[in-house]
């Protein structure tokens, strides 16, 4: 299970300090998101909900929503790319343990993980067609073909829990 | 701030009055079923520096109401939030305020 620890300050930086330890599993099925979320994002046409939730209008009005997108370029999708680039790195570097990692993780890197998770978790739910109350939406039966999705749902919703917390109350 | 005695016979808000670039942009944020609460509130406190009584509020808001305003700044100002709001996956528009 996931496990998230304060470590205390860095000692150059005064910064807080946490390891957070994932099991084999958990950082197996970790280090597969980045890759698969390129992967969507490199085909938009194949993916239109999905990107639609990822990169929302910001005017209502069509023109000037046009004229917006066209400053924005493609800065949106770049930082996207960049923050996934971000957690292989950090995954890659991550000390390997008995059963598993441990990444020592500041507070940039808790908030890139915090984006990374939470827009899989995005992806995850429109892709599930979810648009009211999630609790009400899982399936009761394990064999349900989407049982595997609600179930990444669930856990990375946590582990996002897990570490909003300890960003509220380091220590 | 001190008020001007108030001569004016118009009694419609203020900010009709204004010049079109100096009225403020509403920066609203829209109920999601899917990001968590106390993420929604990191995120505000992140971006906009509320403390957790202004932050869980304004959640609060978007949660029950559907949106809230979670600030009413000028223009550029508006678009660079809308857009962070953006980056961290929550749904986010801005429109004219004082209407």
């Amino acid at each position: 299970m996931t496990r998230l620890r304060h470590e205390g300050k860095d000692p150059e930086t005064g910064h807080d300090v946490w390891s957070l330890r994932l099991v084999d599993l958990e950082a197996s099925i970790l280090a597969s998101l980045p890759d698969q979320l390129e992967a969507l994002l490199a085909r938009p046409d194949s993916n239109r909900r999905v990107i639609e939730r990822l990169f929302p209008k910001s005017y209502t009005d069509p023109e000037e929503e046009a004229l917006n997108r066209k400053l924005l370029g493609n800065s949106l999708l770049q930082e996207r790319q960049e923050t996934l680039q971000a957690i292989r790195e950090q995954l890659e570097s991550a000390e390997q343990k008995p059963n598993g990692l441990e990444l020592k993780l500041d507070r940039m890197s808790m908030d890139l993980w915090l984006r990374f998770m939470n827009d899989v978790r995005l992806v995850i739910a429109t892709d599930l067609g979810i648009s009211e109350n999630l609790d009400e939406e899982v399936p009761l039966d394990s064999e349900d073909p989407d049982a595997p999705k609600f179930a990444l749902l669930e856990y990375l919703g946590g582990v996002e829990a897990i570490l909003v917390e300890a960003l509220s109350h380091p220590g | 701030m001190a008020e001007r005695p108030d001569t004016r016979t118009d009694t419609r808000p203020e900010t009709r009055n204004k010049p079109e670039t100096l009225r403020p942009w509403d920066v609203v944020v829209w109920d999601d079923p899917i990001n968590l609460m106390s993420y929604v509130v990191y995120v505000f406190q992140r971006l906009f520096g509320f403390n957790d009584s202004v932050a869980n509020q304004k959640m609060m808001e978007v949660h029950n109401d559907g949106r809230s305003i979670v600030v009413s700044v000028e223009r550029e100002r508006a678009e660079f939030y809308v857009t962070r709001l953006h980056a961290y996956g929550l749904q986010a528009t801005m429109e004219r305020g004082g209407e």
